[in-house]
């Protein structure tokens, strides 16, 4: 096919969901089965456009494509509006798209019964397009407003019943920690802009491909390269939630299931390991950036793992999980390895939305979250219960499924690159495999342990928990068979075009890191199967431990203190400054001298004709003294 | 003679026969439908406009002239002219009484407005500009039982003969002391000799004229109270059309004839565009009247388009002419606004505002987007139209003007935000609802849609006003 065809493609693929979102907001936001159409049929034709482009890619498409438009342009300013096809963004934009998909169709039949179903489906098409953008974006400013869309589109769903405290609260924190990340992102832009040109002026430009050129030609001084990457990083530690700004993730819980399932699988979280792997060039030429991206990742796999093992909410529990897995993809990538990463995130992306989908169903039928009020599931929800096991074992690294091959590429990476952090990514694939086992043993086997009424409209089921409906069942059973298949797809030679190292499989690697979970899954088998020891007994054991990691080793407790003593008192010190000085003096007395201005003004416009015609011929005279006779 | 230069006047001088005619064979119940003709024949007119994108000529001895400015400005022009044309429809529908002149008057102003772009003659430009003003003095006073119509009428009426008094003045000037009223031979004059005393004079007097026609400090205190007499689509009229026309013509007398002189008039021009931004602003602060205000407002934009005018350079006048269209678009939808509440609610006060936002969600929102690009915020046409001009007053190195166009722009947000006030935090004090029929919020929407696009997309509008005037550097 025609380079311009594909490019429209992937124009249409970007545009659809924003088309959806406002044609939802527009005209249809009172209808709500036109909404969710309009949302699922939108992003059904990007996937299909994803699809097409990427088997274009495989038969001989000429990649990379690129195709900018110059939306504001000045001498020696040009803000761009384009987009960039090559291997790395058409994997992302069917990730994006076909794990969208099945979180949109699953979606209409979990907020089946919600007031806001159109509201729902606008902020989630609205989150495909700002997601999607920054998967095709060519240049920096596409890229930071997209970035800014998803964030703002997450806020709104996160905050998604917003009648809710926690819920509202929560959108908030997800918001200001993502801005507070993105002030330093958006400086990263500013400095990498003003340097992309080595002439020095007139030609700074905002496209990633020249910034790319600029630095592989050896122009920029490596200091400069240093400070810019990090804080490019910056906005990958708010995106995807990477230690110390991953407080907001966890309580990101509170909105609906499928958004849970969509920011942690295919949008918001993999947008930040996306950017890493997109600006590798940078990072690559930046050794000090590089080691500090690796120790973040490493540190976040770790302690979020041993986080995700106190945890009593099944949500929370996947939440930690995926800041666990998102620590490994930033590590793979500070590693040297933004294969591993894309590889690592695309197989996530399959489980981690099949986990999601598979708890939403879960808290669908029984209108519960907490695992110790579960139990005996698989045998009430066959389908969902059957899914969840292979998406649990996935994550698990269990042989042969997707998430070993992609988690052994990283292993082998840090194997090859660095054995301290080989040894802390192995501990964590143990810590994996225990509380996905803690988990995956509490809720699906074992006896039912809740004595909760049902409510009422659940009572003609007997009062027991019973399956979803198809519209949710299917895309889960599509998703796991994803799950099984995504190691054989032959990921990481699709990206042999992307720089960094590559270190194919490795079988002492793979043997380890089996090992490391059977162990896991073996205590998990011991203590919450044949129950030899409650978990009480356990945290009796280990009290400070646990107590450290359900108070989230003090991250929250850190920045509530940042918050409420230091800014709250510089705010109020600003406060005081403010209306004492700038709005007493300042203001009101600008406001008083302009309104004074005003009045007088006033009196000139007295209504009678002669005045006026006085003031015109005054006027005349006076242009004409001061130009001529003078 | 090529005709086809003029082929828009003589298309819109067609179009007012028609009327002419029809409203005098009609009975009253068929003049209903003038509104309608109108607005068809218009729609016509603007097809046959777009036909002739990219056509250039000269012709009528020398007197009129076709070129990419001229295009330009008639598009904004017939634009402005079909806003109006809806405003008069839903004005006219509470308005006893004849009806058919109205629509006659506005079609020979729209017809005197096109020839002023078209104008390569001094002669012509004194002819075109009575056109297009006797017919705006007729229309000021239309509402006949309305004694503020009939006073705005009059006040107009009178101003405007001095101003007209003093363009034919200024005219006679430069012909004495050159010999020429033709503009290309008038370069050649003045290029060819130094300037004397006479011939500056000339200029400052078309330029004070002219300057009345724009609303430029000093000549500008006409402009709120006859706003606020004139029946509102008048008004908007005054705003949008006449202003577009005033600044068409003073664009190429300055740009192209008077080019020689500039040293002489772009000082003059800074500091009026200085004295005009702070004059319309201010005296806006204390405003209770939407048409009043919106009167002061619009000569606060007549400072800002003054800044480009005085910067003589590509950017300035391409921003004039980008500024132009946003102004169109921006202002239209307030008078649309105005035209429909004040139908409705039989007032112009801004306290009567209150509430809008409950009444009429629709008509609130587009008020909000109209005053909001108007106030210069983004991503709204109006922001990077005042961007733009104040970019080339920078360049420019009239620093203390940019300066001065910078702090309007808060001053003018201020008062802007007061009308807003009241229609999204005040109550309302009735409930009822306030519905626009569709065709009405057709149009509305269609110039919302515009600001919103000019603002996001304004390249392909800035290389038209850049095409449209490169010739002349």
């Amino acid at each position: 096919m025609v380079a311009g065809r594909l490019l429209t493609l992937a124009w249409v693929a970007w545009f659809a969901p924003l088309a959806a979102c406002l044609m939802i907001t527009l005209v249809g936001l009172q209808r709500r089965r036109r909404a969710a159409t309009l949302a699922v049929g939108s992003l059904l034709l990007s996937f299909l456009c994803a699809v097409t482009l990427w088997w274009h890619s495989l038969h001989g498409a000429a990649l990379p494509l690129q195709q900018a438009f110059s939306w504001i342009r000045f001498d020696g300013f040009e803000v761009p509006l384009g987009i960039l096809l090559d291997p790395l963004s058409i994997l992302m934009l069917l990730v994006v798209t076909g794990v969208g998909s099945a979180i949109f169709i699953y979606s209409t039949g979990y907020m089946h019964d919600d007031p806001g179903y159109p509201r729902y489906f606008a902020c989630l098409s609205l989150f495909a397009f700002a997601m999607l953008g920054i998967v095709l974006a060519d240049n920096w400013i596409t890229l930071f407003i997209s970035w800014e869309l998803v964030g703002l589109a997450s806020y709104l769903l996160i905050g998604f019943w917003y009648q809710r405290p926690a819920a509202a609260d929560a959108g908030k924190k997800a918001f200001m920690v993502n801005r507070v990340a993105d002030f330093g992102f958006l400086l990263g832009i500013l400095l990498l802009w003003s340097v992309s040109d080595p002439l020095g002026g007139a030609h700074r430009t905002f496209a990633l491909p020249a910034l790319k050129d600029v630095i592989e030609h050896g122009y920029l001084p490596q200091n400069l390269l240093n400070i810019g990457a990090l804080l490019i990083f910056c906005g990958v530690l708010g995106k995807s939630a990477q230690m110390p700004l991953h407080v907001w993730l966890p309580d990101a819980m509170e909105g609906p299931t499928p958004v849970s399932a969509l920011i942690h699988a295919a949008t918001m979280v993999a947008a930040g390991v996306y950017l890493l792997c997109r600006v590798f060039f940078l990072f690559d030429a930046a050794p000090i950036a590089l080691s500090v991206v690796a120790w973040v990742g490493g540190i976040t796999a770790f302690l979020a793992g041993c986080m995700a093992f106190v945890q009593n909410d099944l949500k929370r529990i996947l939440a930690y999980s995926t800041l666990s897995q998102l620590g490994y993809m930033v590590m793979a990538a500070g590693l040297g390895g933004p294969v591993a990463a894309m590889y690592h995130l695309t197989t996530h992306a399959c489980f981690k939305a099949l986990l999601f989908l598979g708890a939403g169903s879960v808290i669908h039928a029984l209108h519960e979250q907490e695992i110790w009020k579960m139990g005996g599931l698989l045998k009430t929800m066959p389908v969902t219960g059957g899914t969840f096991l292979i998406g649990a074992a996935a994550l698990a690294g269990f042989p042969g499924l997707s998430g070993f091959w992609s988690k052994d590429e990283i292993l082998a990476l840090a194997w090859h690159q660095n054995w301290l952090l080989c040894i802390v990514a192995i501990v964590t694939a143990g810590l994996t495999a225990l509380y996905m086992g803690r988990a995956c043993f509490v809720v699906f086997f074992g006896q039912p342990r809740s004595h909760l009424p049902r409510p009422a409209n659940h009572a003609g089921r007997g009062g027991h928990a019973h399956e979803s409906p198809p519209v949710m069942t299917v895309p889960l059973v599509v998703l796991a068979v994803f799950t099984i298949i995504a190691g054989y797809l032959g990921i990481p030679e699709y990206l042999h075009q992307l720089h960094g190292v590559q270190v194919g499989f490795n079988e002492i690697v793979a043997v380890i890191s089996v090992l490391a979970m059977s162990t896991g899954l073996w205590l998990a088998y011991q203590i919450y199967y044949r129950q030899v020891m409650t978990e009480q007994q356990l945290i009796q054991r280990g009290m400070a431990v646990y107590q450290a990691l359900v108070d989230k080793l003090g991250f929250d407790t850190f920045y509530d203190w940042l918050v409420l003593r230091v800014q709250q008192t510089a705010a109020k010190l600003c406060s005081l400054f403010e209306r004492f000085i700038l709005i007493g003096t300042l203001v009101n007395g600008t406001g008083w001298v302009t309104r004074t201005a005003g009045g007088l003004l006033r009196l000139c416009q007295t209504g009678r004709v002669q005045f006026y015609v006085l003031v015109f011929l005054f006027g005349m005279t006076a242009l004409i003294y001061v130009n001529v006779l003078r | 003679m090529n005709w086809p230069i003029l082929a828009v006047e003589l298309a819109l001088a067609a179009l007012a026969l028609i009327v002419l005619a029809l409203d005098l064979v009609w009975s009253r119940e068929q003049q209903e439908r003038l509104g309608a003709v109108t607005t068809v024949g218009l729609l016509l007119i603007l097809a046959l406009w777009w036909h002739q994108r990219g056509a250039s000529g000269t012709g009528f001895y020398g007197l009129a002239v076709l070129d990419r400015f001229a295009w330009y400005m008639k598009g904004l022009i017939l634009g402005a002219s079909l806003l109006v044309v809806t405003m008069t429809r839903e004005f006219l529908r509470r308005l006893p009484g004849p009806r058919g002149e109205l629509y006659l008057l506005l079609v020979l102003a729209a017809t005197g407005m096109s020839l002023l772009t078209a104008t390569a003659d001094l002669t012509l430009l004194f002819v075109s500009l009575e056109l297009l003003t006797f017919s705006l003095y007729v229309m000021t006073a239309y509402v006949r039982t309305d004694a503020r119509s009939i006073e705005a009428g009059l006040k107009y009426l009178i101003l405007g003969a001095v101003a007209s008094a003093s363009v034919l003045y200024g005219i006679a000037m430069l012909y004495s002391q050159t010999g020429h009223t033709r503009y290309d031979e008038l370069t050649l004059h003045l290029m060819t000799h130094p300037p004397t005393p006479a011939v500056l004079l000339g200029m400052l007097l078309i330029l004070s004229g002219l300057g009345f026609k724009i609303a430029m400090v000093p000549f500008h205190l006409w402009v709120p109270d006859v706003y606020e007499g004139a029946p509102t689509p008048v008004a908007a009229f005054l705003a949008v059309g006449s202003k577009t026309a005033g600044f068409a013509a003073l664009l190429r007398l300055l740009l192209t004839t008077l080019q020689p002189l500039h040293a002489q008039w772009t000082w003059v021009l800074a500091a009026l565009s200085g004295a005009t931004m702070l004059y319309g602003n201010l005296a806006a602060l204390p405003q209770k009247n939407i048409k009043r205000l919106l009167g002061y407002s619009s000569i606060g934009h007549v400072g800002y388009l003054l800044m480009g005018l005085s910067s003589a350079s590509v950017l300035g006048t391409a921003g004039v002419l980008f500024y132009l269209l946003a102004y169109l678009l921006m202002t239209g939808a307030a008078f649309l606004v105005v035209v429909a509440v004040s139908q409705r609610i039989g007032s112009d006060r801004i306290e009567d505002y209150a509430g809008l936002s409950q009444r009429s969600p629709f008509l609130a929102a587009a008020m909000f987007v109209a005053l909001m690009s108007l106030a210069g915020v983004p991503p709204l046409a109006g922001f990077f139209g005042k961007f733009l001009l104040i970019l080339s007053a920078v360049q420019g190195q009239l620093f203390w003007l940019a300066a001065i166009g910078a702090v309007n722009v808060v001053i003018s947000l201020y008062y802007y935000l007061l009308v807003i006030k009241q229609i999204y935090l005040r109550p309302a004090r009735e409930d009822t609802e306030l519905t626009v029929g569709l065709p009405y919020r057709f149009v509305l929407y269609a110039c919302l849609a515009g600001i919103l696009g000019v603002g996001i997309f304004q390249r392909p509008f800035l290389a038209l006003a850049t095409t449209a005037i490169q010739s002349w550097f």
